[in-house]
């Protein structure tokens, strides 16, 4: 079933072309990669799918349903984690639902049942400086998904974990999505994250940006850490570099 | 261990201050070298601390009522004022700099004018607590106010957050810090405020003690008023401080 639907997507700052007709969708439970240089406008697309910059042309739907320029929709996460400091892990990520009218009770409620699958039993009464910079993202990945759960968009969540924490941060997020059903869409420049966790993964090049290529990964879930150095990931990992070799937007650096 | 070691030393060192400029007060007064009236030694201080000590502590209440009734004002005014100044940028141009021009206003010029309009009972001495004390306050909630991160209210917007949320949930918290920064200026400032006020007239009240002790000549009981007025403030802050570390549990963990 198809879930998120963009088309024809063009966005331009300054009447210079950011990005020109993307198109994609996600389908109900998968986990789809938007993969791109910083400033190929990865971001500027992931505010027009959440609906907080209207496109110059192009629709974005939601179950069929047109949101084009409507905020409040989809949930998302941004590399920063925005938990709010003065709130408890337990405020935190039950926020979405108190703001939507839940009571306190309900709310505690309804997030603590997530509380181990997100492996933050006992934080519920820490404070967000408290944590580590893995189990805060966890913290947000919690309230995000409280807030919508039938898609999720991420913008670079990992990308401000060392190398360690965020292979093991990718490996929960594949073990996540698949027990919850989750349907996201993960911005990332990272390759190897790309491959890693993606069904899909839309390569994003040129100036203006679109989308250059889509690419099935057909490796089967759920994935474990050996899949990372596998000849199959290898393969993959060359075909997108190609991709990119041939990106006008890297001419300048003569790659 | 090692921390507690230093904290130690930390409150060691003021302390050896305090004992040695007390020495050398009373090695001078116990040399001759000023005249006992004029500065009392501190033996004689201490004395005359001890016995008025019940009629300080009378008069305590009449000033930390008007301290306190005027603070009370003062955080209220103080609130209003910063809530629409961060709402209202018109009014934040327009107000900002009147406030800060006014905060050069000494209080103990105001006081007398305050007595013509508001009389000798306890109104004009909460007034000019009021006046005191909110600017400090008023300042550091407007600076919580202006420094929240706004990709969280974005994120509070996009989750559908009203005003009024964004409000409670932000700005409400993010301005506490900045509101006990400035509480801690103005109680002692409500203190001093209310002593200045009882001054210029009244009846009870430390102020009003302290011109009485003056007017007979009693320098030691007015080195006692000092003392006490002194100790009052510092258990106001040190109160203050508390009272922070218990509304904002996240400081310290």
């Amino acid at each position: 079933m198809n879930i998120l639907k963009a088309e024809d997507i063009s966005v331009s700052y300054d009447s210079s072309l950011v990005i020109k007709d993307v198109s994609l969708n996600l389908n109900k439970g998968e986990v789809v990669c938007l993969l791109g240089a910083s400033g190929i406008g990865k971001s500027t697309l992931f505010g027009v799918l959440s609906g907080v910059h209207l496109p110059d042309l192009g629709r974005v739907f939601l179950k069929g349903k047109e949101i084009t320029g409507k905020a409040g929709e989809i949930s998302y996460m941004q590399q920063r984690d925005l938990l709010l400091p003065y709130k408890t892990i337990m405020e935190n990520v039950s926020l979405p639902l108190i703001i939507n009218g839940a009571s306190k009770k309900d709310a505690y409620m309804a997030a603590g049942a997530y509380f181990e699958s997100f492996g933050l039993t006992g934080c519920e009464k820490k404070y967000p400086n408290q944590l580590s910079g893995g189990m805060r993202q966890r913290a947000a990945l919690l309230r995000t998904y409280l807030f919508k759960s039938d898609i999720i968009l991420l913008d670079e969540p990992f990308s401000d974990l060392d190398v360690i924490t965020k292979h093991a941060m990718q490996t929960w997020f594949l073990s996540i999505a698949e027990k919850l059903g989750v349907t996201a869409l993960f911005i990332t420049h990272d390759i190897d994250e790309a491959i890693f966790l993606s069904d899909r993964i839309y390569v994003m090049t040129g100036k203006p940006g679109k989308i250059a290529n889509e690419i099935n990964i057909l490796s089967q879930k759920p994935r474990q850490a050996e899949f990372a150095v596998s000849a199959e990931f290898n393969a993959y990992k060359r075909k997108i570099m190609d991709i990119l070799k041939n990106d006008s937007f890297f001419s300048f650096v003569g790659l | 261990m090692k921390k507690r070691l230093k904290s130690i030393t930390d409150k060691a060192y003021p302390a050896i201050a305090g004992v040695l400029i007390i020495i050398i007060w009373h090695v001078i007064s116990a040399a001759g070298g000023v005249r006992e009236y004029l500065l009392p030694s501190p033996m004689r201080v201490l004395f005359a601390f001890v016995e008025t000590l019940p009629e300080l502590m009378q008069h305590a209440g009449t000033t930390l009522f008007e301290a306190f009734v005027g603070l009370t004002f003062g955080i209220m005014l103080a609130f209003i004022m910063a809530v629409i100044m961060d709402r209202a940028d018109f009014f934040y141009r327009a107000f900002y700099p009147v406030l800060v021009v006014s905060q050069t206003i000494p209080a103990i010029a105001v006081a007398p004018l305050l007595v013509l309009w508001l009389g000798y009972g306890v109104a004009p001495k909460i007034a000019l607590v009021v006046l005191v004390c909110f600017f400090p306050i008023a300042i550091g909630m407007l600076d919580g106010f202006k420094s929240i991160d706004r990709d969280a209210v974005v994120l509070l917007r996009a989750m559908g957050a009203t005003s009024g949320q964004v409000f409670y949930h932000i700005k409400l918290p993010s301005c506490l810090g900045g509101f006990f920064a400035g509480l801690k200026i103005s109680v002692s400032y409500a203190v001093v405020g209310a002593v200045i006020a009882e001054w210029l007239g009244g009846n009870a009240g430390l102020g009003v003690y302290m011109t009485r002790v003056r007017k007979s000549y009693a320098y030691d009981k007015m080195f006692a008023v000092i003392i006490f007025i002194s100790i009052i403030s510092l258990l106001l802050i040190k109160a203050v401080a508390i009272l922070e570390k218990y509304s904002m549990p996240w400081k310290d963990k």
